[in-house]
């Protein structure tokens, strides 16, 4: 648990480097512990959690919505994929208006595994947009929607 | 020289001799058929200010070629009014062939001898009779209750028809030509308060029709056995045979010499057919061969005959600049929707096909060339028509309360399914509402939203609507 928590850091300093720029995508990954045994888990990477966020506390997602205010500043996708079987990636891909934003590869470790990235918004950046969460073959498991306004 | 006058005879087609024999044609039998009427006289006039008029044009006298516009304009009008007769009976011939072939007919001698030893036989034996000799007027609105008799003029004749004891002897006989076409005509009778008591009803008959018509009456009087003629208002009476021959030839403007008459109107017959034809060759070579203007026309490009399943997306140009040549006033004559730019898309593949536009894409009036096009070729882009289904995706504007969160959206039907070119479905992936406000959202609620069909080329599935409902969940801000 504690070597999950320090290489959930470790990204966390990784994605502030790489997406300091603006707009610019922000991760950070971390372990996002299941409530109470699953009956039966399947054999193969799941996304058991997808959503759009204001802000993250003790990973967990904060101020679920569909709707970012240019004031806000930032914009979140949390993910949470259990089981995975194997390390493996995934990719979240931004879209505004159906053109490529950003395009951002996490990496996931067994045997569950949280994941978010997040990016900022500007004026020039209001309109509907969408993620798509997919596996490192480009398999869609999940599209989230948004839109950013004034 | 001689180069270029075979190189012009060349040109010219087929089309163009049958186009000058016919308008050559026309023009001649106008004067066949109109000649030696007044209206005629008054068409040559009008031809006259017309080339007044043009004159004036070209030599910019503005006040002279408006009035010359205007008088032949009143003119036409006067002519159709006035000599409504005169056309009325070059039209109301008995075959219509005799309009467009039949030459004039020669003209019948009236046998006015024979009618003047009638009409005294009859004076001198006190018979009644009313004898009416039609000048250029159709009398058919004139006069009433006419038996058709169709018998060549003689004493016999006459005598017989206005006989006491003939049925048809009160009536008028209408005498044309060497016919007595008409008996037992009933005349108008004349209105006149001034006419002279001595005459009985004959005369005032005659008086009447000769006074309305430019027809000319014989009366003989039953009473004094007196011979009087009719001619517009005027009542004369006849003393003897000469006098009434005299006025007879007058009316009728019998030609004493009869076949030198007709081989002078047989040459000049001839003469206006080659006149007609010079005439008509004139106008033709000068407004079909003239090559002294070019004028340009921006023509819209029409895009025909694409194979079914395909869709035209767009092309380079919508239209093109045509720069023809050709006389300038069959130029100035011209507008723009008699001429086509038509391209053919019946070889069309999808995507960009490249064609350029020559005279076989083109309609232009004849006598005018083609001196360049503007731009030479058209891009035209084609796509096959497909079908795709899309997710639907609200788009939300304006500001949520700052105390509000909207939690989640849900749209039904969440996909709708467009069918358009392929090109443009496989570039969309989303299809969007029309913008939401948020201002004025305080709780959750739904709402009925219009789609946003991005290209006029697509097109909602069967089944579809263009409105989708929104359902959302708004929650508090932690």
């Amino acid at each position: 648990m504690k070597r999950i928590w320090h290489n959930s850091k470790l990204l966390c300093l990784l994605f502030a480097v790489l997406f300091c720029f603006a707009p610019s995508i922000h991760g950070a990954e971390g372990d996002k512990e299941g409530e109470g045994p699953p009956p039966e888990k399947p054999h193969r990477l799941t996304l058991v959690e997808g959503v759009m966020c204001e802000g993250l506390k003790e990973l967990e997602p904060v101020n679920e919505t569909i709707i970012f205010s240019v004031a806000l500043g930032s914009v979140i996708c949390f993910t949470a994929f259990d089981p995975v079987p194997e390390k493996t990636v995934v990719h979240h891909n931004w879209f505004k208006r159906d053109q490529p934003e950003k395009k951002l590869k996490l990496t996931l470790k067994p045997p569950k595994w949280s994941s978010f990235s997040k990016i900022h918004i500007r004026n020039m950046d209001v309109g509907p947009w969408r993620v798509e969460i997919t596996d490192s073959k480009g398999k869609i498991f999940r599209t989230l929607r948004f839109s950013v306004t004034e | 020289m001689l180069e270029k006058l075979l190189i012009f005879i060349s040109s010219i087609r087929w089309q163009d001799f049958i186009d000058i024999a016919f308008n050559s044609y026309i023009l001649f039998r106008l004067y066949a058929l109109f000649r030696g009427t007044d209206a005629f006289r008054v068409l040559v006039g009008i031809a006259f200010f017309w080339i007044l008029q043009r004159l004036a044009v070209s030599l910019g006298l503005i006040l002279t070629s408006w009035m010359m516009e205007g008088i032949i304009a009143v003119a036409a009008l006067i002519v159709i009014v006035v000599f409504r007769n005169e056309i009325r009976s070059v039209f109301r011939a008995r075959n219509i062939w005799a309009i467009f072939w039949g030459l004039p007919r020669k003209p019948m001698k009236t046998p006015v001898e024979i009618i003047t030893d009638s009409v005294f036989d009859l004076a001198k034996r006190r018979i009644g009779a009313l004898m009416v000799l039609p000048g250029k007027e159709d009398l058919e609105e004139f006069v009433q209750q006419g038996i058709p008799w169709d018998g060549r003029v003689s004493r016999e004749m006459i005598e017989s028809i206005f006989w006491p004891n003939n049925p048809v002897h009160d009536g008028a006989a209408i005498i044309a030509e060497d016919r007595v076409v008409q008996v037992g005509v009933i005349l108008p009778l004349s209105h006149r308060k001034d006419f002279p008591s001595a005459y009985g009803t004959r005369h005032r008959a005659a008086a009447g029709l000769s006074e309305t018509t430019d027809a000319m009456v014989i009366v003989v009087s039953e009473e004094r056995g007196s011979i009087a003629i009719t001619r517009g208002f005027d009542v004369l009476l006849i003393d003897g045979k000469k006098q009434l021959l005299k006025a007879l030839r007058e009316h009728l403007g019998t030609r004493e010499n009869q076949s030198r008459f007709l081989k002078r109107r047989k040459i000049e017959l001839r003469i206006a057919a080659l006149v007609s034809l010079l005439i008509v060759s004139g106008v033709w070579f000068s407004i079909s061969r003239g090559l002294d203007a070019i004028k340009t026309f921006d023509i819209p490009v029409e895009y025909a005959n694409q194979k079914p399943g395909m869709e035209l997306l767009n092309t380079s140009a919508t239209s093109v600049r045509l720069f023809l040549q050709g006389s300038r006033a069959l130029l100035k004559s011209i507008r723009p929707e008699q001429i086509r730019v038509k391209m053919d898309l019946d070889k069309a593949v999808a995507g960009t096909n490249t064609f350029a536009i020559t005279n076989n894409n083109l309609s232009i009036p004849p006598g005018l060339s083609l001196k360049e096009v503007r731009p030479m070729v058209v891009d035209v882009n084609l796509d096959t028509r497909s079908k795709k289904t899309f997710p639907i995706q609200a788009d939300w504007v304006g500001k949520l309360h700052s105390d509000l969160l909207l939690v989640r959206a849900k749209i039904e039907p969440s996909k709708v399914e467009l069918s358009g070119p392929k090109t443009i479905l496989e570039g969309m992936r989303t299809l969007y509402t029309t913008s939401i406000p948020l201002n004025n959202i305080k709780d959750s609620g739904k709402m009925g939203v219009k789609l946003v069909i991005p290209s006029a080329f697509l097109n909602l599935e069967t089944g579809y609507k263009d409105t989708v409902e929104v359902e959302y969940e708004v929650g508090k801000r932690k």
